[in-house]
This record gives C-alpha cells, structure tokens and sequence, in this order.
C-alpha cells in the first residue's frame, strides 16, 4: 500500500513545491550527470548507514521466501548469507564452496564453507542446508520458486557436516548458476517461523528492530565468516515513492537512496555533498512487459507480433529513461553469458500492427497493463504502453497497483501485459523465474527443449546452441517485449561506499557498505 | 458581480468545457518530455512528453465534480443532522455525539479509512461527505438555535405543525444563509481532499489536479509549469470560492439581523 510513504511525501511536499518554484525561478541548475560506481574509499569502522528502498508496506515480511520488493531483498541479503552469488557475471561461491554435478546431471554434491557460525553462536552445517531447501519448495511456500522444479528436496543426503548430496528431478548441468541466481538465503535447520527475535542467519548484519512497511535496524555481526562488516548499525528504510527517497536523503533522514526518478539525474543532486550514482551500462536493467499467454486475445501470437510492432522503443527510452539508457531487443537478461545481443529490435510500424489485430479479430479488444512502481519508470512505461496499443486499436489501459497487490496470484492472473523489469540475470534464471508463474509461462515445445537442453547439459558448446535457439523462439514468438534497458540511479552521501552489487544494482548487497 | 464571482464562474466554465477546448488527448505523448512552455504548447510538456495543457484542462472535472457532490452530500447530511439537533435537544445531543467523533479525526485519515472499505470515486465521494457533515451540523444547530426560541416557530409548534414542517418552513429560511456560505467553505475542503486523494495516488480513473501535482514534483525544476498549472488552479479555485462564500455569509447576515 503506498499510502505511508506517500503520507511522508505529502508532509515535505509543499517544502517541495515552494522550493521547486524558487529554484526553477532562479533558472536551471546545470547538470553534471550521474558519477559511475557505488562511490570511491574505503569504509571506516562505524557509524549508522541508513539506506531507503522501495517496499511492501504492511505486507512486508521477515521471510526471506516471501520478499518481492527491493527493501526486502536488501534486508535479507544482509541477514542471511546465500550458498552462491553472481559476481561479475559469474557464480561466486558464498556459504557453499563448490558444486559438482554428476556427468548425467542426475544429481550434485554441495561443498559446504568450513568454520561459519550462525548469529546465535552455533555451526553452520549440511543439515541447514538440507533443511533450506526443503522449505525453499515445500508447497506452503508464499511465492514459487524456480528450485522447485529442480530438485528433488525429499532425497537429500547429508553426507558429512559440510557435504550435501541433492538428487535433481530434471537434470542440472550447472548448479552454480541455478542456484546463484535463485538467490538461495541459507535459513538454520528447523527454522519455520519468522517472528522478529527469531531471525537468525549467517550474514554479516543482525535484525535487532523490525516494522513492516517502516523500516529494519541491523546490527554488526562481529563473527561473520567474510570479516565483520564495516558499519555499526544499517538501518534499511521502506518508501515506495522514488521522490520520498530522494527527500529522505535531501532532509537527512537517509544516506543513500536506490532506484530514484530518471528526472533528478537532469536536476541535480541538490546539495554539494550529495552525488548522483549510475551502476553503469552492465548493470542496466531490462524494461519490458510480460504477455500473459494464457487469456485472450494475447494467446494468439498474430496479436503478440502486432504488440511488438506498435512499440516505438526509441521513444519509450527518450520518455521514461530521460535518454539515461538505451532500447532493447525484445529479450531479458542482457550482459550475461550466451545471451543473443545481435538479434535485432522489431521496428516500429503501426500499419503491419493494425492488419494483423484485424486478421487475428482482435482489433477493440480490451487490454489491462498491471504496474506498480516497485522499481522507477514501471508506470510511466505502462501509460506509454497504452498509449501505443490503443494507437494501434487495442483498447488498452493501464492499471496502476501498488508493489504487494501486484504479485498476488489473482493480480497476475487478471494482467494481460505485466510490467516486468530485470537486470543481467544468468539466462537460466531469466528463463526459470517467469516460468514460475503460469501467468507469465510461456508454453511453447520448442522453447521448452531447448531450455530443458540448456539446463541439463554439462557442454559448453551444447549449452550455447541451446540458449541461442530459445532467444530466437523467444525472439520469434514469445511473451515478452522488452523495450529498453535503463541505468539504475542513485542519490548518496558522498561518503557512503562499499555498495556492492551482486545480482542486481537494484537490491545491492550491503554487507561491505559503510561510511568513509 | 463581484470579481470573485467573476473568476469563480470563469473557472467553473473553463472545467466544464475544458475537456472539449484540450488541443491534444490527455495521454497522448506530443513531444520530448519535460519541453518548457513554447514550441509543445502553451505550458509545455510532462514526464511522458504528453501536453500540460491538454492534461490540467481535463484533470478539473473530476476534482471539482467529486468535491461538489462530496460537499453537497455532506452539507445536506450535515445541516438536517444539526436542524433537528436544534429542535430536539435530547435526541439532538444523540444524534451529534458520533459526529463529534468522527470530526476529531483529521480528513485525510477519514480519506484513507474509506477508501480502503469503498475505493473509487464513490469512495471518495464518501469520503468528503464524512469530513464535512460533522462541521455542518455544528455550524447549523449553532445558526438555528437562536430562531427555534423564536415566537413564529413556537407558535408552529404549539399548532402541532410536523417536524419537517417546522424546519423547513420556520427555521430553514433563516438559516439558509449561513448554510450556503459554510456550503462553499465545505467545497473548498472536498477540493483539497480530492486533491489529496489523487495526490496519495487513490484518485478513480483520469488524473486530476492531485495527480498532476504528484507526477509534477521529481520534474519540477526541469518544467516548473507543469507543476504551477495545477497548484495555482487548486488555490485559485479556493480562493474564489472563499470569497464568495465570505459574501454571501455577508448578505445573509443582513437577512437574519
């Protein structure tokens, strides 16, 4: 519910708009544009960093299964230590050291990290691992996880105290990378409840304070296996408005703000000690929409090509990135291995578009674009959205919800286009985490096959024809368009470094952050 | 007519033929976004490119629509709760303690309540008629408590005239001026909260002058008309409707002297 951060927002806003006028009177500040990088020095031991990101409001939890915001992720990130993690585009081996699959793929063994404690003082060990995953894709779980259809939780074997063995359902030729990109948080054998006080993980920071929706104070975890971290306390605020973030870090209240308003890299930072980040042109995420597959008139894929052709992508990134990124090629997860960077965007013809609705008797149809602003410009791109599709004679309209009500079951069911933004994932994550709700599946032979090839093969040169042949089915027919790739912008205190990004800038890890 | 009345009926006419005089389509995007007022029409152009003009000219209606009706709900709610409050004291004091209560709740939190319970345009219809009915009813059992000790509306009484009659025909014509000016007061209120809830993003439907505001803001000293079009509309709106209020609660008191 956006009704809190928006009550703040509301607060400072005639501050706001009257200073607004008096600067905009006193003419245009001169845009300096976003400085690349999580900020320059080392961290010094100490201090309160307060960071804000976009939440879930009341809904929030302390699940590390249940988060689907930034907030969330960020919190549980410092919490909880993951078995692997995306670093530079590869997997980086965190609480689990290795994985060796089977030349079949019908199973690995997980190496565990020797000498990790949890935050209540007791080893860490191969039955927490085991106990994670069965959580990880037992039914009662709130949100499905693409591990799910993987592993075959029930037979796993602990073979000593840091030595898994997990038996997979479809063969896996590379758990690394499945399981780095599932963002797997390690929870302690017989954890089932989330209660604040019950929280334990790994990770380098300790939930001492929790409100849903407000805000969760850390702790320094002095005993963390990576080294402590470098800030006393990190307190990660929850405000779903991108410009209550950049308020918050304008009055003091914040140190850092993610994901803020493409317009406030033009204005400026607003004050000398504050600076304007990018996280750079490999760490630009995907903007696109999902095609709900599964209701009329999207099913038909004359009706999907004509979506495609309706968007004007050039303009879509002038409008919503304020030219802070570049158009897409209709397919996400660029940046990472094997993906298809020289398959071609769709041009833009309105005309092609109105023929094919009109054989596909889809012309008038009704269309609803769900968005919620859960990461900067989703909304903006799915008025823009609507706009061309009711060019091209689809009634379409834009349902603004807010981020909680978004990911609900019925919400997505309801969506014919999902606004869907997604940074350089591994493809086996891209391809897994749409494919975990069957309201953004994709149900196609071909697709699957290769997939499935993609998945299971332990080939380099067969893993690499198998992800080039699902990019072009994707590209040929698919559910998505993704139309641009924008930079992820930050507001920060100059001294604020050490922000980490692992596998998206939009939900950096905090556990190396401090002030300098 | 006073230039209040003036402004006021022009701002009333420019909102209902607004939609019609809109050189563009209010979602439709007619150049880069963030254009200073000049080459992409008269106030410029938005985040998304779309015409400021075209958008403000269709954002009026439904603040002014729904804040008519809210406060018009909430007068008319609020003035019989407080005429029967003046007649009958016993029942009249039932009838105003659970107003009381919810007038100590501040509006933008009735706003939020209800639209939780009730969300749409009927919700914040609602909504405003809620804030403003506990006020009304204060403001016109105090008007009419000095005219039911009158000796006309006694003598009704004592005919065994009804209750509706005596209201409407003995006490209602004298108070009736003190009740429009507090009408046109109410109106300025629903117009904030409407505002309000397109601000807080709970606006139904087409973006209102609360929305624009809100979309306005992170671009502000990019385009500065984007956001000064519908601030100055909000308090110009306001202002004219104040005085005019102010005018006839001076009228009136002529009336009842």
């Amino acid at each position: 519910m956006p009704a809190l951060s928006r009550r703040e927002l509301l607060r400072s806003a005639g501050l706001v708009v009257a200073g607004s006028i008096v600067a905009a009177c006193a003419g245009r500040p001169a845009s300096g544009g976003p400085v690349q990088g999580a900020g320059g020095g080392v961290p010094a031991r100490g201090g309160v960093l307060r960071a804000a990101f976009a939440g879930a409001g009341p809904s929030e939890s302390l699940n590390p299964y249940a988060g689907s915001t930034p907030a969330e992720f960020v919190r549980s990130r410092a919490v909880y230590d993951e078995l692997f993690r995306m670093q530079d585009g590869a997997p980086a081996g965190r609480l689990a050291v290795s994985a060796e699959p089977t030349a079949d793929g019908s199973s690995f063994v997980l190496h565990l990290r020797e000498g990790v404690t949890w935050q209540d003082g007791s080893p860490f060990g191969a039955a927490d691992v085991a106990h994670t995953l069965r959580y990880l894709t037992s039914p009662q779980r709130p949100y499905p996880s693409e591990l799910s259809a993987f592993l075959d939780t029930a037979a796993i074997e602990v073979l000593d105290a840091h030595t898994v063995r997990v038996p997979t359902l479809r063969p896996v030729g590379d758990p690394p990378v499945l399981f780095a990109g599932a963002s797997v948080s390690v929870l302690k054998d017989g954890t089932s409840g989330f209660e604040a006080g019950q929280v334990v993980g790994t990770g380098p920071y300790r939930l001492v304070a929790f409100e849903a929706g407000r805000e969760a104070r850390l702790a320094r975890f002095d005993g963390h296996w990576d080294g402590a971290p470098y800030a006393d306390e990190l307190v990660v605020l929850s405000l779903d408005d991108p410009q209550a973030r950049v308020n918050a870090v304008r009055a003091g209240q914040a140190d850092f703000a993610n994901d803020i308003p493409f317009a406030l890299a033009r204005t400026g930072a607003g004050a000398p000690d504050l600076e304007i980040r990018s996280a750079g042109d490999a760490q630009r995420t995907g903007y696109g929409f999902v095609l709900n597959t599964t209701r009329i008139p999207v099913s038909d894929p004359r009706v999907r090509r004509a979506i495609r052709l309706a968007v004007d992508r050039q303009a879509m990134v002038d409008r919503v990135f304020l030219g802070y990124g570049a158009a897409a090629n209709d397919l996400y997860g660029r940046g990472v291995r094997y993906f298809a960077g020289d398959v071609a965007a769709p041009a833009h013809d309105v005309a092609l578009a109105r023929t094919l609705l009109g054989e596909a008797g889809a012309t008038g149809a009704p269309l609803a674009i769900r968005s919620a602003e859960f990461e900067t410009g989703l909304n903006a791109s799915a008025e823009l959205m609507a706009e061309s599709l009711r060019a091209v004679g689809l009634d379409a309209r834009a349902e603004l919800v807010s981020p909680a009500e978004l990911w609900t079951p019925d919400s997505l069911a309801a969506a014919d286009l999902l606004a869907f933004p997604l940074g350089p994932f591994p493809l086996s994550v891209v391809y897994a985490r749409s494919a975990a709700y069957p309201s953004l599946a994709f149900a196609d032979p071909q697709l699957q096959q290769a997939i499935t090839t993609a998945l299971a093969t332990t080939d380099d040169a067969e893993r690499s024809v198998a992800w080039r042949t699902a990019q072009e089915v994707m590209a040929d027919r698919g559910n998505w368009v993704v139309w641009g790739l924008g930079d992820v912008l930050s507001l920060a205190r100059a001294s604020v470094t050490g922000i980490a990004v692992h596998d998206s800038a939009k939900y950096p890890y905090l556990g190396k952050a401090g002030l300098a | 007519m006073r230039p209040a009345a003036v402004a006021l009926v022009a701002l009333l006419v420019l909102v209902i033929v607004g939609p019609v005089l809109a050189p563009y389509s209010p979602t439709e995007p007619v150049g880069p976004p963030y254009a200073l007022p000049g080459e992409f029409g008269l106030l410029g152009t938005d985040q998304l490119g779309r015409d400021v003009l075209s958008r403000v000219l269709a954002g009026g209606q439904p603040v002014v629509l729904t804040g008519l009706l809210g406060a018009l709900a909430g007068s008319v709610a609020g003035a019989a709760v407080g005429l029967i409050a003046a007649v009958r004291g016993v029942t009249g004091a039932f009838l105003m303690r659970p107003l009381d209560a919810v007038a100590a709740v501040p509006p933008v939190l009735v706003l939020l309540l209800v639209l939780t319970a009730v969300p749409g345009r009927s919700g914040i219809v609602l909504a405003v008629a809620l804030a403003g009915a506990p006020l009304v009813a204060r403001v016109t059992a105090a008007a009419a408590a000095p005219v039911v000790s009158r000796a006309h509306v006694e003598a009704a009484i004592a005919r065994g005239e009804g209750m509706a009659w005596v209201l409407g025909r003995e006490v209602l014509p004298l108070v009736a001026g003190p009740l429009v000016a507090d009408a046109g007061v109410r109106f300025v209120g629903a117009v904030y909260l409407v505002t309000a809830a397109g601000f807080l993003g709970l606006g139904a439907g087409a973006a209102d002058w609360g929305q624009l505001i809100v979309e306005a803001l992170p671009g502000a000293v990019l385009q500065p008309a984007a956001l000064a079009a519908p601030v100055l509309l909000v308090a110009l709106l306001a202002v004219s409707v104040n005085l005019v209020a102010d005018d006839v609660v001076r009228r009136s008191r002529t009336v009842l002297a």
